[in-house]
């Protein structure tokens, strides 16, 4: 048994009993084949890796490697054409529908490359918006809200719209808002690639801060080498395949 | 920027084909219809203008003048000139008659109209005449047309039948008459009779004398007419006596000449009926000038005319409602989809913009797809609009004048290009405002809040300009402005509602600041998701909304004004028929009917219901309508908002409580009286018997309706002292109106000779009524006596004598009296037995000098003496109409005394209604009952009201089996009113309205969808990003729905409210009658709430079901983010 595979067995339940899993996500042999015949784009080819719980791990690969369809598999919004992939300790895999939402809006938190921040709505609203979905009371999302501004340092731009806020400024927004359903997992698909070098590097030390501070699991994909730096492990996809994987620091 | 070419256009089109889609729609369905209404109204507008004029009685013209024969010819030729001058292009029908002067006949010919003038020296005339043609509108009857008259024998004559029966003439018979300018006497001999084929016929405005042989003339003095005379002052003239053109020649001197004119109504129709209106009057002043003495011209072609051009412009400016009210709605959704487009293509343009494109390098593709587009559109629209005309002829069941569905009338090209116009217009304006890029890129964040014709002022001028078009409009009617310039319509009536919706419409754009503040707080105690996204895309695209918020609201206001329009006209058109007839059927007679032939209109089968009624003129053009209160309620077609109270209270007021008389049990054929007429105190038997000799009986009758009828006995009453059985025959054929009951008798004798040796004293006689029976056969013993005389206790006697007293009263002293003297009651009391018994002075006559100084002949004057029961009331309880009391100054509680058979009645004024059926004009009338007033008259043996009209209620409204040869004219609401919405010029633009309604409705929803359908697709990221939160497909399209809902139910809301208001202001001055006058009843507000409501829901609930099936799209957010990140 290979060191992933003994690590995908304690996430399939090998940990200990009453105790969450370990591995917070368990990829095995997942393979995703775009259309079909000769026109067919295989953009993962049976990747299998393990991410531990509270680490933070970062993808790299170049671009068409499949770093963003492996993300989107791992949180539900795609699935594999093979092979299997577990998030704390559930199949996302075999999900239906109605459970990859569940999932969602309970466990994974996505940030997007190009923030994914809805326009009409200030930074406040769209930091609240999980918090919304999850139906708490006004009062205490305003509080969630306010506390993961003043964790991002937006503060004092609670009510600026995306496009009144620089590049950095909304990233913070669409970190603040991934935070705020409180996930387990933090799914960061090259979250610095609209950003220039000193304020990616800003944004992928927040990032670990709150990775760190609110013991959360992240997965990012980047080629940031910053962030390569301050990974707990990295992963490198070549072609849909890991070709290899290191830990960090 | 060489890439801004075709294949950029074409790429361009590609990504937007939905919004284009929309324009494309919108322009060919806006053009379609409009094509379909233009083609309409040319074609119905001369088939409307044809229908009214197709009846020849309205085109016919009468000439008549004083001429001699030499005159004739010549005038014959300028009254043909004139017309031919006047009607270029207008073929016309030309006739002309000669006639001579009256020729007065000898007394021995004074015939009943004669009498009935109550003159002994009325005159009867006869009036040869020479009437060009008259064999083909004539038909004899006996005998022959006549020929020349042969040298110094009578003059051959034709009468008609009617004339011939009226002075009892027949073939072969001699009349000598005498000119009127004196002269020699003229024989004329009957050679022949004639009745007219068509007494409508136009021919007969020939005929000076009215409507030969077969009309009805009344007189001054309000007596019945006679047919084929004319009667003025103390003559009758009978005629014509046709004769032949030869007569004319000898015998014979014309005096006077007539023409007929009638014009061709197709060709009329297909004219300038405005211009033919003026030439028609310019000819009719010239030829009133025409003769020495003038020329009488009798026409009601000019008015008829004048109302048609009136109706014309009232029809055109209809369709102009309708035309412009759909262009108002196809704009509002061609702005709504040239702004979508525009938005979606806002960052492209500025990325154009900000690498070099020059200005008019982007609005020249954006102008070549919208002309491009639009004439596509366009000319498709026209295409099938055009086509489509027949089967909306056929779905409106018209035929429609010169439409063949192949040729496209011009005007149908001027809409298309309209919206072609505004399609260009309305696309290429978003171009020439291109943003820089970062300028797209907040307003994608932050939007303005007012609109920029808001921000502009635009809305509040708008909304000035409607508010002075509705003000305008407020007490305004068309029919006070049939003078349009060459418009060929009223510009107020067509620009208000468009004006006034548009403004009403853009009135809440001011409201949306507020509504998106009051939104944006709403979020904030939001604890879900969905609901606080409907509040921030409201809040926060106020503008983004606006568009099909005020699409619907013009939409669904436009389909309720419509519907209201519609409905108000149809329910008007009923009012009116409703109005005119009075009830479902009325039946109107010339005179009034035996007491025993009304039950078999009131009773005839299918009658539900019937109230007889009675006609009186009550002087200053005011008239009583004498009707049976207690059936009205069931018959009279009076609209509730016409009556101060209640209906049912309304009768209620003049219904009387117990009619008077004595109640005649059953049905009954025959009364009989048992009565005996014999001596009185101080009065032998002989003295008695030798005065009054045999008396005439006389019974006042009066049936169910109120209708009172004097019945004499079969026999008379010998004053002979022995109990007689005075038998009064009431119904032989059973078809009385019972219940009837008896008002009084009245005995009627020739007054007895004056006596001067005892000039104090006439006989004393006595009447005693013993008992009354009924027999419900026309034969055979009566019945036990229903009553007996003491039920008679409470009426009470009266002596009357029309001729006396007369005379000076004593010429020749104090002694003897010799006026005469009246019959007098000495005594009404009972005797035994039950018998009752009636003590009176005969009176007398005038004495021999004082009648022969009046010229009465002796036993000339007659006596009266009646028993009658007591009135109901001496005050008549009666309703008048509100022209009634301001022209007498009166109101609800004041008493007056109308003058009713010469005798004065008081009424009393206990409620009054704005307007009574058939009462047109000045609207002055006062109603009663008339069991009421004709029981006050019989008590005072005043000539009751004659009933000549009922008002029946009918199953189904059908017109019910009435007899025939009872002279009975029968008018039908139901008639009426196919006659209203038959009429083309009236009916077509209602239907134009409701399909301009229709078509709102599919504009509002393909608007508000494609709105929907762009905001789902500018929202893809998003979706995306929420499915990446966790909120599913369903869960969207839920948010979505309850966002449209949040903005189209409130919107049709508002728009049904909006068009509501407007109809309220506008339908009242656009619904007129056929006149294009002001129909009476005014015009009530319809709104069919029903399908208002169901239309406005269909606009509110189309955009909502194109949201929820956005549930059916199968996402993939992934591959959605991946393009975004791309």
């Amino acid at each position: 048994m290979s060191q992933d595979n003994a690590e995908f067995a304690s996430a399939h339940g090998g940990g200990h009993v009453g105790q969450p899993p370990q591995v917070m996500v368990a990829v095995d042999g997942v393979s995703r084949t775009f259309g079909s015949g000769h026109t067919a784009v295989h953009a993962l080819r049976g990747v299998s890796f393990t991410v531990g719980r509270g680490q933070l791990t970062a993808l790299r690969g170049r671009s068409g490697s499949g770093k963003t369809t492996l993300l989107n598999i791992i949180g539900g919004l795609d699935s594999p054409t093979a092979g299997l992939v577990r998030v704390d300790g559930r199949e996302v895999s075999r999900m239906t529908e109605r459970e990859r939402l569940a999932l969602r809006r309970d466990t994974v938190a996505f940030i997007f490359q190009s923030f994914g921040l809805v326009p009409m709505l200030s930074a406040a609203e769209n930091v609240g918006i999980p918090v919304r979905i999850a139906g708490l009371r006004p009062g205490e999302r305003r509080e969630r809200t306010a506390a993961l501004l003043a964790l991002t340092g937006l503060s004092s731009h609670a009510v600026h719209r995306p496009d009144e806020l620089s590049g950095v400024q909304q990233q913070r927004v669409a970190i603040a808002r991934a935070l705020a359903g409180r996930p387990g997992l933090l799914i960061a698909d090259e979250p610095t690639s609209q950003l220039d070098l000193e304020t990616g590097r800003q944004i992928m030390e927040l990032l670990l801060s709150v990775v760190r501070s609110e013991g959360i699991t992240a997965l990012v994909a980047t080629h940031d080498e910053a962030l390569i730096d301050l990974a707990d492990k990295v992963i490198l996809l070549e072609d849909g395949s890991v070709s290899s994987t290191t830990s960090g620091r | 920027m060489r890439g801004l070419g075709v294949s950029f256009l074409t790429r361009r089109a590609r990504s937007s084909w939905l919004l284009l889609g929309g324009v494309a729609v919108t322009v060919l369905l806006t053009t379609g219809l409009a094509a379909v209404l233009w083609t309409f109204a040319a074609a119905v507008i001369p088939l409307g203008a044809r229908g009214i004029l197709a009846a020849p009685q309205g085109r016919v013209i009468g000439l008549s003048g004083e001429v001699d024969a030499g005159e004739a010819a010549a005038d014959s030729q300028q009254i043909r000139a004139a017309w031919l001058k006047a009607w270029p292009g207008v073929g016309f029908q030309m006739e002309s008659a000669l006639w001579a002067s009256p020729l007065e006949l000898s007394s021995s010919f004074k015939t009943n109209t004669a009498r009935q003038l109550e003159t002994s020296t009325a005159i009867t005339q006869i009036q040869p005449a020479s009437l060009e043609g008259i064999s083909a509108q004539a038909t004899l009857t006996a005998g022959a047309w006549p020929g020349p008259p042969d040298h110094g024998g009578p003059v051959p004559v034709a009468l008609p039948a009617a004339v011939a029966s009226q002075l009892h003439l027949t073939l072969g018979a001699v009349l000598t008459g005498t000119p009127q300018s004196g002269g020699a006497k003229i024989l004329l001999q009957v050679t022949g009779l004639f009745r007219p084929r068509n007494p409508a016929s136009p021919y007969w405005a020939l005929d000076v004398l009215p409507l030969s042989g077969s009309s009805v003339q009344g007189f001054a003095n309000g007596s019945a007419g006679i047919a084929g005379s004319s009667a003025q002052g103390s003559s009758v003239t009978y005629g014509p006596a046709v004769v032949n053109p030869a007569a004319f020649d000898g015998a014979l001197a014309v005096s006077q000449g007539s023409w007929m004119v009638l014009p061709q109504a197709p060709a009329m129709a297909r004219g300038n009926l405005e211009a033919l209106n003026v030439a028609t009057s310019a000819a009719v002043s010239q030829l009133t000038v025409l003769l020495p003495y003038g020329l009488t011209v009798t026409s009601s072609l000019p008015q008829l005319l004048a109302g048609i051009a009136s109706t014309i412009v009232l029809t055109r400016s209809l369709f102009t409602i309708a035309a412009l009210l759909l262009l108002l709605v196809a704009g509002a959704a061609l702005v709504l989809a040239a702004r979508l487009l525009a938005s979606v293509r806002e960052e492209e343009s500025a990325l154009l913009r900000a690498r070099g494109a020059a200005r008019w390098q982007l609005v020249r593709p954006v102008l070549a797809e919208a002309v491009l587009l639009g004439a596509a559109a366009g000319l498709a629209g026209v295409l099938a609009g055009t086509h489509l005309t027949g089967a909306a002829a056929r779905l409106a069941d018209m035929r429609l004048a010169g439409y063949t569905g192949r040729s496209i009338t011009s005007l149908a090209w001027l809409p298309a290009l309209a919206m072609v116009v505004v399609c260009v217009a309305v696309m290429a304006w978003p171009a020439l405002h291109t943003l820089t890029p970062d300028a797209a890129r907040l307003r994608r964040g932050r939007q303005a809040r007012l609109a920029g014709i808001a921000w502009a002022g635009g809305d509040l001028a708008l909304v000035a300009l409607a508010a002075v078009a509705v003000w305008e409009l407020r007490g305004y009617s068309a029919v006070a402005h049939p003078a349009t310039g060459s418009l060929g319509i009223d510009p107020v009536v067509a620009l208000a509602p468009a004006l006034a919706l548009a403004g009403v419409a853009l009135i809440p754009l001011r409201g949306l600041p507020l509504l998106a503040r009051l939104a944006d707080k709403a979020t904030d105690h939001e604890r879900r998701l969905a609901a606080a996204m409907v509040s921030w895309q409201i809040a926060r695209r106020p503008i983004r909304q606006a568009g099909p918020v005020l699409l619907v609201v013009i939409a669904t206001a436009t389909t309720t004004l419509a519907l209201a329009g519609y409905a108000s006209w149809r329910q008007s058109a009923a009012d009116q028929a409703a109005f005119a007839v009075g009830s479902d059927v009325r039946v109107d007679s010339a005179g009034a009917l035996p007491l025993g032939a009304t039950g078999a209109i009131t009773r005839a089968p299918g009658v539900t219901a019937a109230t007889s009624a009675s006609l009186a003129s009550v002087g200053n053009g005011g008239q009583l309508i004498a009707l049976d209160a207690s059936t009205a309620g069931k018959t009279i077609l009076l609209r509730p908002d016409l009556s101060s109270l209640p209906l049912s209270s309304l009768w209620q007021r003049i219904t009387p409580q117990r009619p008077s008389g004595l109640a005649l049990p059953g049905q009954p054929d025959r009364l009989a009286v048992l009565a005996t007429l014999g001596a009185g105190p101080n009065s032998s038997a002989a003295e008695v018997r030798n005065a009054l000799g045999s008396v005439t009986v006389m019974a006042w009758i009066s049936d169910a309706g109120g209708g009172t009828y004097e019945i004499p006995a079969n026999g008379s009453l010998p004053a002979d002292g022995q109990p007689h059985s005075l038998v009064f025959t009431l119904s032989s054929s059973r078809q009385a109106s019972d219940p009837l009951r008896l008002l009084g008798l009245t005995l009627t004798y020739s007054l007895p000779p004056y006596d001067p040796a005892s000039p104090a004293s006439a006989p004393t006689a006595r009447l005693s009524v013993a008992s009354l029976a009924v027999a419900a056969t026309a034969s055979g013993p009566f019945g036990r006596p229903f009553a007996d005389g003491a039920a008679l206790a409470a009426w009470r006697g009266t002596g009357t004598s029309a001729l006396v007293p007369t005379g000076p009263t004593n010429p020749y002293g104090a002694n003897p009296p010799s006026a005469g003297a009246v019959p007098s009651i000495l005594g009404w009391r009972s005797a035994a037995g039950g018998v009752r018994q009636l003590t009176f002075n005969t009176g007398h006559d005038p004495s021999t000098a004082v009648e022969l100084s009046v010229d009465l002949g002796p036993g000339v004057a007659t006596g009266q003496v009646a028993i009658t029961a007591q009135p109901p009331s001496q005050v008549v309880p009666a309703i008048a109409t509100s022209g009634y009391l301001a022209a007498k100054k009166l109101g609800v509680g004041s008493t007056i005394s109308v003058s009713l058979s010469g005798f004065p009645v008081t009424v009393r004024i206990v409620a009054s209604v704005a307007n009574f059926p058939t009462v047109f004009g000045p609207n002055r009338a006062l109603i009663a009952d008339l069991t009421e007033i004709n029981d006050l008259l019989a008590a005072y043996q005043v000539m009751p009201l004659p009933v000549t009209r009922w008002w029946l209620s009918t199953a189904d409204g059908q017109v019910p089996r009435l007899p025939a040869g009872l002279g009975l004219s029968v008018t039908t609401r139901a008639s009426q009113q196919t006659a209203l919405l038959g009429n083309p010029l009236l009916t077509a633009p209602r239907q134009a309205m409701l399909a301009v309604g229709v078509a709102a409705v599919l504009l509002g929803v393909l608007g508000f969808s494609i709105s929907v359908a762009a905001s789902l697709r500018s929202r893809r990221t998003q979706s995306a990003v929420f499915a990446a939160l966790g909120v599913g497909k369903n869960d969207q399209a839920g948010q979505l729905c309850l966002e449209q809902c949040a903005l189209s139910l409130p919107a049709a809301a508002a728009g049904l409210l909006a068009g509501i208001g407007l109809a309220e202001l506008m339908v009242p001055a656009i619904t007129l009658t056929a006149d294009s006058t002001a129909p009476f009843p005014w015009a009530l507000v319809i709104v069919p709430l029903g399908p208002a409501v169901a239309l406005a829901l269909a606009t509110g609930a189309g955009p909502v079901a194109a949201a929820a099936l956005s549930v059916l799209r199968r996402p993939d957010p992934a591959a959605q983010l991946r393009a975004e990140a791309g």
